[in-house]
């Protein structure tokens, strides 16, 4: 069975996990990306914005429990 | 090996036997395997790019990988595949990680596999209810590289580890060492035929998973004797043929003892025919010629060689020499192989120590 989770926490989950896709995949590309290579400042943005969406969900304004757990 | 007449003797395991249990286990072949571990990995998630990702990162760092959807294609890959380590998503529909975690941890056949559940969640209540399963470690997305690779390689260390330490295993081996300590006479005997047999083997050309056999066989070979009562085993005097039947049984006995240890497999066939003679005359099954299997008749060798050149109440050490003509005899009987007697005795032992 899947193991039961409050929606609010889920939908954090959720949005962490693609999150961490994004920043999983560029971390990977930064760092077999020739130091010169042009594309290094665009990804860079990316990788960025992604931390930064990561931070601002850790501060994500929390719903009081939901009586599950 | 003829039936021993013995003095009785305190059969308590004493810090030098489980010393030598040790000393028997961690071989140097272990070693190697355990310095530099990468392994088979099962990676289990829903999402296809978290699989692609977490695979990108062990690949880099040397593993294989595996890959899984759900909980219950990761108990099939799992039967299968037997992976060193697995690492899964906590949030799955259908079979969930916690869930899937349990089963694994509840399952003999899979529970020293290390399981890391991996997941987006961040309250404290998770990682509980994680260990509660049995969870070995517990990362949290976004991954990071180099601490998933750092945990996934001392999981491995561990891993290794208990692979050669099984717990049963462990206890077996204890077992065989109190059956030495049970018997006076015979003190040092495993640990010397633990070594002569790798040695031998070695100059056989065997291959490492036969020589590790031989090292294990060496200490079990006779774990039967703790189902052969005081009275035979200790008994001072020559066997009646009664007695001696009950003697053989030790073959059997240990045999089924180490039946349920998975990692005991190759040494099965060393516990249950060292006792064996070419022209079918020994026990327990008779067989004759190639149907003794190859590490048995290398124990068989080692074995009679190790009695016959240490002192017993009843009689003196053998010389190496005259050992090794008693070794030539029994060939000529028809009893083992000559070849091999010529292998062995071409090693000198006895001599060198």
């Amino acid at each position: 069975m899947a193991d039961p989770v409050p929606s609010f926490d889920r939908w954090l989950h959720d949005v962490r996990n693609q999150l961490s896709i994004i920043l999983g995949f560029s971390e990977i590309l930064l760092q077999e990306l020739e130091e010169a290579d042009a594309k290094r400042p665009d990804l860079q943005e990316i990788h960025a914005a992604a931390e930064r969406a990561m931070a601002a969900l850790a501060r994500a304004p929390r719903k009081e429990d939901e009586g599950s757990r | 090996m003829e039936p021993r007449r013995t003095d009785t003797t305190d059969a308590c395991m004493s810090s030098q036997i489980l010393d030598r249990v040790s000393a028997g286990l961690t071989s140097g072949l272990a070693e190697a395997r355990i310095a530099n571990p990468v392994g088979t990995i099962l990676v289990v998630d829903d999402i296809e790019s978290n699989t692609r990702l977490l695979k990108r990162m062990l690949v880099r760092d040397g593993h294989r990988v595996i890959i899984a959807h759900d909980g219950q294609e990761a108990l099939e890959r799992l039967r299968t595949d037997h992976p060193d380590l697995v690492l899964m998503d906590v949030l799955m529909p259908t079979l969930g990680g916690f869930e899937t975690c349990r089963l694994i941890k509840n399952d003999p056949a899979t529970r020293l596999v290390p399981v890391v559940l991996v997941t987006a969640l961040q309250q404290s209540h998770d990682r509980l209810l994680g260990l509660e399963v049995g969870a070995d470690d517990f990362i949290c997305k976004p991954v990071n590289e180099q601490e998933l690779n750092a945990r996934v390689r001392s999981l491995l260390r561990i891993k290794r580890y208990t692979d050669d330490l099984d717990t049963a295993e462990s206890v077996i081996l204890s077992l065989a060492m109190t059956i030495e300590a049970r018997d006076a006479t015979t003190d040092g005997h495993c640990q010397r035929l633990s070594r002569y047999a790798v040695d031998f083997g070695a100059a056989l050309g065997l291959d490492a998973n036969e020589i590790a056999a031989l090292a294990r066989g060496g200490f079990l070979h006779d774990l039967g004797k703790v189902g052969v009562p005081d009275a035979v085993l200790l008994k001072p005097a020559r066997l009646t043929p009664e007695e001696f039947i009950v003697m053989q049984k030790h073959t059997v006995i240990g045999d089924r003892l180490c039946g349920e240890v998975r990692s005991l497999r190759r040494v099965r066939p060393i516990v249950r025919h060292h006792h064996e003679r070419l022209d079918g005359t020994g026990y327990p099954d008779g067989l004759r010629g190639d149907a003794i299997p190859l590490l048995a008749q290398i124990m068989s060798v080692v074995d009679v060689f190790d009695a016959l050149t240490t002192v017993r109440p009843y009689k003196a050490a053998m010389p190496p020499q005259a050992a090794y003509d008693e070794l030539f005899r029994e060939a000529e009987r028809g009893w083992r192989r000559r070849d091999l007697v010529e292998a062995f005795v071409a090693l000198e032992p006895g001599r060198q120590i």
